[in-house]
């Protein structure tokens, strides 16, 4: 019982108890009162700010990925297709080193060139129907475009595979351009009467400036035909050429083509 | 008839400060400031603390008085906010210590405790250890039952209990004590 009278005691006269507060004390709270909702505000625009960052980086991180995504992943591979020398066996076909482009010269009357028999390409299985290709002049010289796909030719059909084959990998251990001198020879040039009267016109025996070439080729340990050489240099020289010095003349084309078959066989 | 206008007024001056008028707050800050001061006194021996505690309760009370939903007296709900604001002050100052001293008992002591000023008690509960103080001025002067005490001040309810008997005790004590020294000035 007394210790609840202290109770009371103490509670009637703490709890209607008053202290005048200092004459600031609302001015404090006041200005405390002020700042809070700047402080309210700046922590909205913040929060804003953050979000708006999260988001731009989300944003970024999905575009990256979605780019990977779509693109395609290109194995870096090189496929090597084996050509099908089955086929060939059966039809007992001759497979000619590729072709890359032969230079066609058109006599002025409208003369065929030399490379008469069509060339037919080697066509996968399903369609095995040899067409003709006729190779495609333009104007008076033009580059007769020849794939680098195998050529087969009806005239060499006859030919043993095996000793063809040989021929062939002869020919690209050598790395020789493999030409019929007198197809290019008759290509290059105009026709054998025109070339004829074109060295008796001069008085110039084609026997030899034909040796003067072989020579320079034998010299410089170039494997070309001499025919075929002398075609070139005979497209190439102009008739002033032919008027002062024929022979010294030959022999500078002939190092000169020379060099430039050599560098391309390189 | 006086009431229901004093509560109509009040209502309309709480709605008004709701809504950031400084008017409105002023009125209410000099209304119950000072026995909001008293009660933060109760807790805090120095009186510019106790006042820096009542106002940043009063910032509380505006912050968040769109909450309080009318239901009881607003001046309770303020009390209520100053008591927290005081016993967290206190808790994060320094853990509350129970202490568990011995004290001499007088069975005469608090006969004369009703003549004693305000002053003298404020002073007699200021020596009070920190638990006793809090225990006491919880239950004594606030109402709260041990199991609120206990809750508010993460205790157990016999420890409340054992601290509020021992407050109590203490307070006779220094009852007698200062009655001795005012007899013996006599």
């Amino acid at each position: 019982m007394e210790t609840n009278k202290i109770d009371t005691i103490v509670k009637e006269s703490l709890k209607s108890r008053a202290i005048a507060p200092s004459g600031s004390a609302w001015e404090r709270l006041s200005d405390q009162l002020d700042a809070l909702p700047k402080q309210q505000r700046r922590n909205w625009f913040s929060l804003v700010g953050y979000a708006a960052s999260i988001l731009l980086i989300v944003s970024v991180a999905f575009f990256i990925n979605t780019d990977d995504k779509n693109l395609p992943i290109v194995p870096n591979k090189i496929v090597v297709q084996p050509i099908d020398t089955s086929a060939s066996e059966k039809h007992n076909f001759k497979i000619v080193a590729p072709i890359e482009e032969a230079i066609v010269e058109l006599n002025l009357k409208n003369e065929l060139p030399i490379i008469s028999k069509p060339i037919k390409k080697f066509l996968p299985k399903k369609n095995r129907n040899f067409k003709a290709i006729q190779p495609e002049v333009i104007d008076k010289t033009g580059i007769a475009l020849v794939d680098k796909i195998p050529v087969i030719q009806k005239e060499v059909i006859e030919v043993p595979l095996k000793k063809t084959l040989q021929e062939t990998k002869k020919a690209s251990e050598n790395n020789r351009i493999k030409v019929d001198r007198n197809a290019l020879l008759y290509a290059v040039t105009h026709t054998e009467v025109e070339v004829k009267d074109f060295y008796t016109k001069y008085t110039i025996n084609r026997e030899e400036a034909l040796q003067v070439v072989q020579k320079e080729l034998r010299r410089m340990h170039i494997k070309i035909d001499a025919t075929t050489m002398l075609a070139e240099i005979e497209k190439n020289i102009g008739e002033e050429s032919f008027k002062r010095n024929f022979m010294r003349t030959i022999k500078g084309k002939v190092t000169g083509l020379a060099i430039a078959f050599s560098n391309r066989n390189n | 008839m006086k009431i229901i206008p004093l509560h109509s007024q009040q209502r309309r001056i709480i709605k008004n400060a709701i809504q950031q008028d400084r008017e409105a707050q002023q009125q209410l800050f000099t209304q119950f400031s000072p026995k909001m001061l008293g009660v933060c006194r109760q807790y805090v021996k120095d009186v510019h603390h106790a006042e820096e505690l009542m106002l940043s309760g009063f910032l509380k009370v505006f912050t968040h008085l769109s909450k309080f939903k009318h239901e009881g007296s607003f001046e309770g709900w303020i009390r209520k906010i100053m008591v927290n604001t005081c016993i967290s002050y206190l808790r994060k100052k320094n853990p509350i210590q129970l202490t568990d001293e011995e004290y001499v008992f007088h069975e005469h002591a608090v006969e004369n405790l009703e003549a004693t000023g305000v002053e003298d008690i404020q002073k007699l509960i200021d020596g009070l250890p920190s638990g006793y103080k809090m225990v006491f001025n919880l239950y004594a002067i606030e109402g709260y039952k041990h199991a609120e005490i206990a809750t508010e001040l993460q205790i157990t309810e016999s420890t409340s209990k054992s601290q509020l008997f021992k407050a109590r005790k203490w307070l006779q004590a220094g009852y007698v004590q200062l009655n001795n020294i005012e007899n013996g000035d006599k």
